[in-house]
């Protein structure tokens, strides 16, 4: 707290940011932490800016402050509206209620198992298994009428959490198995839940039953303050509470890491592969740290097969580090690793390198290493990068991998499944470009192929992925929620394209996106991106070329640079192709003059 | 005014965000605007911090004027010393 302060005086917005990755405040402290920072929320001012809305069957004010630190620490300038306790059918279903008015981005809806089937478990004794599953399917009913209604007149995007299943049961010991338990009930329920929630598409389920059953259901709720004022999660859990639904939103608008980068000694492995060699090493069955270390890199090998990438930064000999992978006990191979640097160079210049290479900002990267000295010098000199705790004992290690909340796992793209892949192909390109006497030769050999289709139900989802995560190829950056995207290509006046790539190494997938409005006397570049992994290789100039040549109505085209920290790249982009400046927008007429095309590219148009 | 009056109501300044001069001991809680259950709880539970003891879900049902606040914590204090 003290050393916020201080950084915050400082203006040190980075530090600022990093530090408040590791703290774990109290309730108490969570309350004059936001206090301090609302003072300096100027300092915020780049932040993507969100509205979250809670509604629930309990009383949620006390989610209001832990939730709005949990959101400024997922990089959001929140505004919470808190609905009341239990009206959350009324708020809904009321056009006039403050919650619908808010129009926000993010609608959370809470529930409590007592208050959810009210009258349901209550009375369970007298009552047969068809009447209690009745009683339920009206329930559901309700819920469902009430999530419809949100996504017929809202633009939010659902969090729904699902019900814990109780501790306690009128049934006894009975319970345990039993198809009319109330434990079988809920659980039924929860089944049902998380079907409705693929259903409707703009759902995303909090499970709740795992977080209580993580940090336990004698903590979930205060005993008093249940009675008191029916608030459901404890002040002590209010802040890891909310922290869970900020992952998830985190992860909605592609705030998640994309990287982790791992030291080797003590880390993946017990021991100094330098000074204890491959027999030496701690790894495996037979042994407390092996089997600990095992066990990290089987959270680590998951993670890459959910898309994150991997790469290492080690103090080593690369001979050394190359011989580890020869261990039976190894699940990591070589070839997991989108990048190595095994070397005695600093540790903050690596990573940097390792972003470079892989073409990703540093704050998409998480840094593990079992050394403190390390760990600090990276969150000093890299306030961006993610620096993963890693107490004193190893054992404790696996569980804190489990349970960090930072990566992208929400949604895993094919896209995602290819991007390890695609990094590798990407060393090869590197290794390729090399050899040739200028990059043209080189574009050309690389066989490309552009694909631009307009948005459908295929391409929906990753299109909305692109909006929110691109920054440094994004002419406005503007953001939209997929129903946001899927309202504009319903209304008439805004066409959305996607364009996918691929060369002779391997697909890219969509790497770009364009929409644009018709406004009458011209057409408007709403929405202009592309993927750094397509960038240089005029994808972009083809992209736009087709796409322009293609509409109808006016031949007047408007297109506009909004500048942010990250997208300097594209800051001359417009005049670059030919695109004259007039009131601080650009402008191109399709009737007088031609883009021009780019030879090495073969494009396919479809529709 | 002794220390725990003037304790018990520094806390219900600060929590309430509120000149408490002008709320007598004995005025009704809930004809106080800031006033609200989730506050009344905000406000007991700084109170236990502050003077380490703790309020049972009677005595918080039971509060309507900080001259109750003020007994309450006099009788656990009296009773509680720490």
């Amino acid at each position: 707290m003290e050393q916020i302060k201080e950084l915050l005086k400082a203006k040190d917005i980075g530090r600022v940011k990093s530090s408040l990755q590791h703290i774990n405040p109290s309730y108490k402290e969570c309350l004059l932490l936001n206090k301090l920072l609302r003072e300096h929320m100027g300092m915020f001012s780049e932040e993507t800016k969100i509205k979250v809305a809670a509604v629930g069957s309990y009383t949620l004010n006390n989610l209001q402050e832990p939730l709005w630190l949990s959101l400024v620490k997922k990089g959001f300038q929140p505004e919470i509206i808190i609905g009341k306790y239990n009206q959350y059918m009324q708020e809904i279903l009321d056009a006039n209620s403050r919650i619908r008015k808010s129009d926000p981005d993010i609608l959370l809806v809470l529930l409590d198992t007592e208050t959810f089937l009210e009258g349901v478990l209550s009375s369970l004794l007298g009552k047969s298994l068809q009447e209690m599953l009745d009683a339920v399917e009206m329930k559901i009913g309700h819920l469902k009428a009430m999530l419809a209604e949100v996504k017929r007149s809202m633009k939010a995007h659902i969090i729904l959490s699902n019900l814990v299943i109780p501790y306690y049961s009128p049934l006894g010991m009975r319970d345990a198995g039993a198809e009319e338990g109330v434990r079988a009930l809920v659980a039924g329920i929860n089944r049902r839940i998380s079907g409705i929630a693929g259903e409707f598409g703009n759902i995303t389920l909090f499970d709740v039953e795992n977080f209580a059953s993580y940090w336990g259901k004698k903590h979930l709720t205060a005993d008093r303050y249940w009675y008191l004022g029916r608030l459901y999660i404890s002040n002590d859990l209010s802040m890891r509470f909310c922290g869970e639904i900020a992952v998830i939103i985190a992860s909605y608008y592609g705030k998640a890491k994309k990287c982790l980068v791992v030291d080797l000694d003590n880390t993946l492995w017990g021991g100094v592969i330098g000074e204890d060699f491959v027999e030496g090493i701690r790894l495996g069955e037979g042994d407390p740290i092996g089997e600990a270390h095992a066990e990290i890199q089987r959270v680590i090998l998951n993670l890459h097969e959910n898309g994150i990438i991997l790469a290492i930064n080690s103090k080593n000999n690369t001979e050394d580090a190359e011989t580890a992978f020869t261990h039976k006990g190894m699940l990591l191979k070589k070839d997991h690793f989108a990048c190595i640097k095994c070397n005695w160079n600093d540790k903050a210049v690596n990573m940097i390198e390792i972003a470079k290479e892989l073409n990703i900002g540093l704050d998409s990267t998480a840094y593990l290493d079992d050394n403190p000295a390390e760990r600090e010098s990276m969150k000093h000199k890299l306030p961006q990068v993610y620096v993963i705790d890693f107490p004193e004992d190893v054992a404790e290690v696996p569980r804190i991998l489990k349970t960090l909340g930072i990566f992208d796992l929400l949604k895993v793209s094919n896209e995602d499944l290819k991007r390890t892949k695609m990094y590798l192909e990407e060393k090869k390109r590197e290794v390729l470009k090399g050899s040739f006497a200028d990059l043209t030769d080189y574009l050309y050999d690389l066989c490309m192929e552009v694909e631009i289709s307009p948005l459908n139900e295929r391409n929906i989802e990753r299109i909305t992925q692109l909006i929110n995560k691109t920054n440094q190829f994004n002419l406005r950056t503007r953001r939209y929620t997929q129903e946001q995207v899927q309202a504009m290509a319903d209304d008439g006046k805004h066409r959305i394209y996607a364009a996918s790539l691929k060369d002779k190494f391997g697909e890219f997938g969509i790497i770009g996106v364009l929409v644009v409005e018709d406004k009458g006397e011209h057409w408007f570049i709403d929405t202009f991106l592309l993927s750094c992994r397509a960038m240089s290789r005029g994808v972009e100039k083809e992209f736009l070329r087709q796409t322009l040549a293609r509409l109808d109505g006016p031949s007047l085209v408007c297109g506009e640079y909004l500048k942010t920290p990250k997208n300097a790249p594209v800051e001359h982009l417009y005049p670059d192709i030919g695109f004259k400046e007039k009131n601080g927008k650009w402008w191109f007429d399709k009737s007088k003059k031609r883009l021009e095309k780019v030879k090495w590219l073969k494009v396919k148009f479809n529709g | 005014m002794d220390d725990i009056e003037q304790k018990v109501r520094e806390i219900v300044r600060d929590v309430m965000g509120m000149d408490i001069n002008t709320v007598d001991h004995n005025k009704n809680l809930k004809e106080v605007e800031e006033w609200d259950s989730f506050n009344n709880l905000m406000v007991i539970s700084e109170i236990e911090d502050a003077f380490r003891i703790k309020f049972t879900a009677n005595d918080i049902y039971g509060v309507d004027t900080i001259a109750k606040i003020i007994s309450i914590v006099k009788k656990k204090v009296g009773t509680n010393p720490s």
